[in-house]
């Protein structure tokens, strides 16, 4: 299921209704789930820009929720938003893990999108 | 199956308390409700606590409910934290009712409360964030602002709710508290105020947002046998309904678990929404009053932004909407905000909201949600009152 040249994300697909997860559920329809590797691509189903956030993050920084080709909905953090290019919903986006904060014990790690075909660079944090 | 019936009930002012301890600001809002419903507190059966994120900013973060009723002399009953994040008290409030339908109690405290003022707002936040998915989406940077905003784009994109709509939610909320002497904010301000804010999460402003809070409330719940050994009025708790998310909504334009609360509380209490003369409901961000509204049935989707711009949610409209101010200016101690939304309800349906009162109010509801992730509620609590 995944595109060449790209690291797919852990998910996983129930074995009764076809209903895909990401991260991996550990059951669905009462029984356990296949681990599959989905697609890291979809679109931007809503997005927004914080202005405001715990300390740990800095701001300003874009966030959308991505629906994945594959299924599942997302948080994603937008690595190539600026004020002067905005996001509009629909826009394709490729999804990769990487770095997206600091805390006392670390980086923070989550899911980080860039628009386009291209893979994310992998850290906004 | 006994009627449960709210015979007291009490508040602080809801807004910065520095001086007074978390314990100390919930035992004056549980002794107001123990006064009202002239109730010796010795003869409490029980108490349901709820409260939220106070643990983690003062360090107290177990035995608030006991070390606030013994400041009141109450001791020895049986004492059960609740925590269902913003709707943990409104969740304190069924559990009390579901211990009296089981013949466990038949008068039992149901209070909650929240410090949350004097803190680093990032820190406040990252408390709140608690309340989402900490591991996929509050470590990744999301908070509630940003959810909002991400709803309130879906919406204005979906069904052309405008911009100024949500001013104008924000423009009532602040109208309706200017008049209710316990709200945080006591000021009326404009849309065009409203929409000059700045901004904390796009398209949202500070004036989309609800305020952190102090503040505490609390109710006396009743069988219908002891409430009619009392005194004072009695409201009718017809129903207290609470369900989770299920995680797999298809878009963000609309809350599932409203809807389904809703219904299910409808049904128990016989009503439909156009019964409703009135609702208190969790206005945390403008956005979510407009969706909620939408589900709770009294307005078609798509049109919550459209009829707040026309009146038709505030007092003297055809269902006003948060006569107290909502959360969103009354203020939202997270932890007090389900207790409070029926205290509100039943001080309407009393008649005794004065400066604010909903005419000839007879049927009440109230709407708390707790925490949201996945784009869905955590839980959502609706209840219907009466008189």
């Amino acid at each position: 299921m995944i595109e060449e040249g790209r690291a797919g994300l852990e998910g996983s697909r129930c074995r009764t209704c076809g209903r895909t997860a990401c991260p991996p559920a550990t059951a669905h329809c009462g029984v356990s789930v296949d681990r599959v590797t989905l697609r890291p691509v979809g679109t931007v189903e809503s997005w927004s820009v914080a202005r405001v956030a715990p300390e740990r993050f800095e701001p300003p920084y874009a966030f959308a929720y991505v629906r994945l080709s594959d299924g599942p909905r997302v948080f994603v953090r937008l690595e190539d938003w600026s004020e002067a290019n905005p996001v509009e919903a629909g826009e394709r986006v490729v999804v990769a893990r990487g770095v997206v904060g600091r805390s006392p014990h670390g980086p923070l790690e989550g899911l980080v999108g860039r628009r386009g075909d291209r893979a994310p660079k992998g850290g906004v944090g | 199956m006994t009627r449960i019936a709210v015979v007291g009930v009490g508040s602080t002012p809801y807004g910065e308390h520095p001086r007074v301890p978390t314990r100390t600001l919930a035992a004056q809002a549980v002794v107001e409700a123990l006064d009202d419903a002239g109730v010796d507190g010795r003869r409490l059966e029980g108490a349901y606590v709820g409260y939220g994120i106070t643990g983690l900013l003062d360090g107290q973060e177990g035995m608030v409910g006991q070390l606030a009723l013994r400041e009141l002399g109450i001791t020895g009953l049986p004492v059960t934290r609740v925590e269902n994040a913003c709707a943990s008290s409104a969740c304190a409030v069924r559990e009390a009712s579901l211990a009296i339908r089981a013949g466990e109690a038949e008068i039992v405290l149901a209070f909650g409360v929240e410090k949350m003022c004097g803190y680093p707002t990032g820190d406040v936040m990252r408390a709140l964030a608690g309340d989402g998915d900490v591991a996929l989406e509050g470590d990744a940077g999301l908070v509630f602002p940003g959810v909002f905003a991400m709803i309130a784009r879906a919406h204005m994109a979906r069904y052309g709710t405008p911009r100024e709509a949500l001013a104008a939610v924000a423009e009532k909320a602040h109208a309706n508290a200017a008049r209710n002497p316990k709200a945080h904010f006591r000021k009326a301000i404009s849309r065009a105020h409203a929409l000059a804010g700045r901004l904390v999460a796009d398209p949202l402003t500070v004036y989309d947002c609800c305020p952190i809070s102090d503040g505490a409330a609390a109710l006396v719940l009743a069988s219908e046998a002891a409430a009619k050994r009392l005194a004072g009025p009695k409201i009718w708790l017809d129903a207290c309904v609470l369900v989770s998310g299920t995680y797999d909504q298809e878009d963000l334009t609309t809350f599932h678990a409203t809807r389904r609360a809703s219904a299910l509380a409808y049904e128990r209490a016989g009503i439909g929404p156009g019964d409703v003369d009135l609702a208190e409901v969790h206005d945390c961000f403008t956005i979510a009053e407009i969706l909620h509204t939408e589900d709770l049935g009294f307005v078609p989707r798509g049109e919550g932004g459209f009829a707040a711009l026309r009146g038709e949610t505030a007092i003297g409209g055809r269902i006003p909407v948060n006569a107290s101010g909502g959360l969103k200016a009354k203020g939202h101690p997270v932890g007090a905000t389900g207790v409070g939304q029926m205290v509100e309800v039943v001080t309407q349906l009393r008649g005794r909201a004065a400066g604010r009162q909903v005419p000839e109010a007879k049927v009440g509801v109230t709407h708390c949600m707790g925490g949201f992730f996945a784009g869905d509620c955590g839980s959502v609590v609706v209840s219907v009152l009466s008189r």
